[in-house]
């Protein structure tokens, strides 16, 4: 019992992911002037139905704050409360506790603090108070049924306990054939083949109902020694007369529907031609629809039939298309991914050992593998596309983010969503929340003014925040807008010159300047505030969204507004790489943060600062220069003849091949390599899961060639040579070389 | 004196945990093939084709609430003398009435344990074996 009611506490939890986000949508609608009584009941249902499903597994705190909650949603629904902004607020306060609250008792969150509780209650109350006969708080779980209620009892005497006539006399008319065999699962879940004898009886007229035959399908039962009890082995075949009217085959898969996914059946006419006719089902089969048993992992199977029902190819199937969805275990995707990435080095193994044999100046062969190269491109596009979601979860969530931090800094934000729909690799959008948090707080606490401030300026006392996301090339590109107070470039300027960020007497474009704010150690909030001051700057996030591949931007008009527009790719799985070549190994550099390839004279452009590192000037930039085997301390190798063409190598004496590369900080470093080799999307494998993290390399992936290859870690490598260069000593050289 | 196993029920609620909560506490009472449905609409339609002698409904679902279920139950001559406990958590005493008036045989509030699950049967059904 114990166990059951463990999976079923589990879809109670996967409820509530549903219920709050229903409960979420339903509250901002109702900030809307007007809200419809259909809002407000969803609203209150998803309350109600926290509460029901919480009672039911004895989660007390939950129970109890949802029962409060629910008391003041149900004022709201009988009209005696006025949704104002106050009370809104207060809804929305209580929506998150409720989620905490869920959370807490999914053990997935810490436990909440008691005070938050009683005070939220507390303003719950506030509004239960001018609803004036809600009930008091404290009955939970109360019988709310009226004392002199009295049990109807019912008459059994009007009840038919008996068994279904299983005898059937001959009719001449035409008949039809059922033939169904339940699945194991349809008796696990507590139905039984009974039923559906029933459901077929009641389809025939009363006076008909002796007419149908019966029988029961035993060849697939083995014998008793080898009989395992949980299977089922029994089918049934039922022949009942055609009924007047004609829909009966309809009638009869209505019967079905219910168990569809987990009983196969058939349903055939026996036409009455010649006398001795032998009426074989399969050979006439009018309607055929037979369920294909598909394991589901139990714990996502749910009894609804949207969730249930896999795309069968029903004839008539009416019901079944408009819910042509399935739930399936993430694991399973998961798994998906990784053959997918699996068959592209294979293809590409193929591809690289037909060329070394020289096979591919066959044209029939060199077809085939076109053939296999764009089925495999498919399926993987195929899959990312079963394990895109929309960003709408993640947005929402700032919902959150946005009216908890507007409260702590006393100002009034509003958050406008659009493009929610827009979908991302699921790998991508567990990874943005973190940056998103941190920048709308940010925009919060610094780009939206205090309500005086605004009016001041002729704006409306509610500021605006727009996230917005779409599809542009290739890539998503998310948007924080917001229409405060641009950014102050002055202030800007003089805190990082007083940092040390940029030299005093530097003059910059009103660009470089908003570029600043992404610089390490730049903070320019005079008081490190609750919001954004975490210790974390912009920086962080411009690491965080480079780490994810992708880039930031930010636009600012003083007084209008600041945007932010962040640019990333549709997912984590693969990668955009450059193949280079070090000391004998093959390496990835992801192309999103290579700025340029050159060849540099080791005479004339390299330089020794005194601390005995090296820089190099690349158009009249100095940067940190990295050799790329040493840093990683890779073996020297006798150096590697290749007999492969290759883009750049070190041919010539004193000369160096050097891969430019930026992190989004717009730090740059020069690293040399020996070679590059190729330009290659590549799968990409964590090596953390697998070995152990590796400083300079982020992950690793399988080249077509079947060696196993590191992707670098390009931030870590500049982040630790630019450590190591003192900057001022490159602004020196650079004046030097100019 | 009808036995469990010979009591054709129907739950009715949108939530599929309440509904299995329930399914599993009537099968520890010895109900069998219980079936589920999680709206009015849905269990009207099975009503429809199926002989059922006792539903065991939610008030509050989106779609057909079941308060209209029981009444579109009772005022089919074909349905209306089954047996309608209504499952309730909710405090709204208006509702309540309506049920009464609508023909109700009894009220299950949630939370319910085994035991009170049998006594409000019991009290529609008579004593269950």
């Amino acid at each position: 019992m114990g166990d059951v009611m463990d999976d079923i506490l589990k879809i109670f939890f996967e409820e509530c992911d549903e219920l709050l986000p229903e409960l979420e949508s339903g509250l901002g609608e109702l900030s809307a002037e007007e809200s419809s009584q259909e809002t407000i009941n969803a609203i209150f249902r998803a309350v109600h139905s926290i509460k029901g499903g919480a009672a039911s597994f004895g989660l007390d705190r939950l129970v109890r704050f949802a029962h409060v909650y629910e008391s003041a949603l149900d004022g709201l629904r009988s009209g005696q409360v006025e949704p104002d902004p106050a009370i809104i607020k207060t809804f929305f306060l209580a929506m998150d506790l409720l989620s905490d609250l869920v959370a807490e008792a999914k053990q997935a969150g810490d436990e909440v603090d008691g005070g938050r509780i009683d005070e939220t209650v507390r303003k719950l109350e506030a509004i239960i108070g001018q609803g004036g006969d809600a009930p008091a708080a404290s009955d939970v779980g109360e019988t709310p049924v009226p004392e002199d209620f009295t049990p109807v009892t019912v008459d059994l005497g009007g009840f038919d306990f008996d068994e279904p006539a299983e005898e059937g006399g001959e009719s001449s008319r035409p008949k039809l054939v059922v033939t169904f065999r339940p699945q194991a699962e349809l008796y696990s879940r507590g139905d039984d083949a009974r039923n559906l004898l029933l459901g077929l009886k009641e389809l025939l007229p009363a006076e008909d109902a002796g007419a149908m035959d019966v029988t029961c399908n035993t060849q697939d039962l083995p014998v008793l020694s080898e009989l395992a009890p949980e299977e089922a082995c029994l089918g049934w075949t039922v022949r009942l007369p055609e009924p007047p009217g004609g829909t009966a085959e309809d009638d009869i898969q209505a019967v079905f529907d219910w168990v569809g996914d987990v009983c196969d059946f058939q349903i055939a006419r026996e036409e009455q031609t010649d006398d001795t006719v032998e009426a074989d089902a399969v050979e006439s089969p009018a309607v055929q629809e037979m369920a294909p048993a598909v394991p589901v992992p139990a714990e996502t199977v749910e009894s609804e039939a949207q969730a249930a029902a896999p795309a069968a190819p029903a004839k008539s199937g009416r019901k079944r298309e408009q819910n042509a969805s399935i739930r399936v275990d993430i694991g399973r995707i998961g798994m998906l991914m990784d053959m997918v990435g699996e068959m592209v080095i294979g293809q590409a193994s193929l591809e690289s050992a037909l060329t070394r044999e020289g096979a591919l100046y066959d044209p029939e062969l060199l077809k085939r593998l076109a053939v296999i190269k764009t089925l495999t491109r498919d399926i993987q596009e195929a899959v990312m596309a079963i394990r895109a979601q929309p960003v709408r979860n993640v947005f929402q969530r700032m919902q959150r983010v946005v009216r908890e931090a507007s409260s702590l800094a006393d100002k009034d934000v509003a958050l406008v969503l659009e493009g929610e729909e827009t979908e991302v690799d699921r790998t991508l959008i567990e990874n943005l929340t973190d940056p998103l948090t941190h920048m709308l707080r940010n925009a919060v606490d610094h780009g939206i003014e205090t309500p005086q401030a605004r009016l001041a300026a002729g704006k409306p006392a509610q500021g605006t925040i727009w996230l917005s996301a779409r599809h542009r090339s290739g890539r998503i590109l998310i948007e924080i807008r917001d229409d405060g107070g641009g950014i102050n470039t002055q202030r800007v300027l003089q805190t990082a010159i007083k940092r040390g960020i940029v030299p005093s007497g530097a003059s910059l474009g009103e660009n470089e300047i908003n570029e600043l704010i992404f610089a390490p150690g730049f903070s320019t909030a005079e008081t490190v505030s609750d919001l954004s001051g975490r210790g974390v700057g912009m920086d962080v996030v411009k690491q965080a969204i480079q780490n994810l591949g992708g880039r930031v931007n930010i636009k600012s008009t003083q007084g209008k507004g600041t945007l932010f527009t962040l640019s990333l790719p549709l997912t984590l799985a693969v990668l955009d790489g450059m193949l280079i070549e070090c000391r004998g190994s093959t390496m990835v550099v992801p192309v999103s943060s290579v700025v340029e390839l050159v060849t540099v004279q080791l005479k004339d452009d390299v330089y020794t600062i005194p601390d005995g590192s090296h820089v190099v000037s690349v158009r009249g930039r100095c940067i940190p220069l990295i050799y790329l085997g040493d840093e990683l301390t890779l073996p020297e190798v006798e150096s590697v003849q290749e007999e492969t063409h290759h883009m750049g190598r070190a041919g010539e004496e004193g000369q160096l091949i050097v891969l430019v590369v930026e992190n989004e900080a717009g730090a740059r470093a020069a690293l040399v390599v020996d070679g590059v080799r190729d330009q290659a999307q590549v799968v990409i494998k964590s090596i953390e899961k697998n070995y152990r993290q590796i400083k300079g390399v982020s992950a690793a992936t399988i080249l077509g060639d079947g060696s196993v290859s590191l992707i670098l870690d390009v931030s870590t490598l500049i982040v630790s040579a630019t450590k190591r260069v003192d900057t001022r000593a490159l602004e020196a050289i650079a004046e030097r070389a100019a | 004196m009808p036995s469990a196993s010979q009591i054709r029920a129907l739950i009715v609620d949108d939530q599929a945990s309440i509904r299995q909560v329930l399914a599993s506490h009537m099968a520890a009472l010895g109900f069998k093939g219980v079936v589920q449905r999680k709206d009015g609409k849905e269990a009207l339609e099975y009503l429809e084709a199926n002989p059922i002698h006792l539903v065991i409904s939610d008030f509050n679902m989106p779609g057909m609430d079941g308060l209209a279920l029981l009444e579109a139950v009772r005022s089919n001559p074909k349905t209306a003398k089954l047996a309608f406990i209504i499952l309730t958590g909710e405090a709204n005493a208006g509702l309540v009435q309506k049920a009464v008036a609508a023909g109700v045989n009894n009220f299950l509030a949630k939370p319910y344990t085994v035991a009170k699950l049998k006594e409000t049967l019991e009290k529609v059904f008579g004593p269950i074996r």
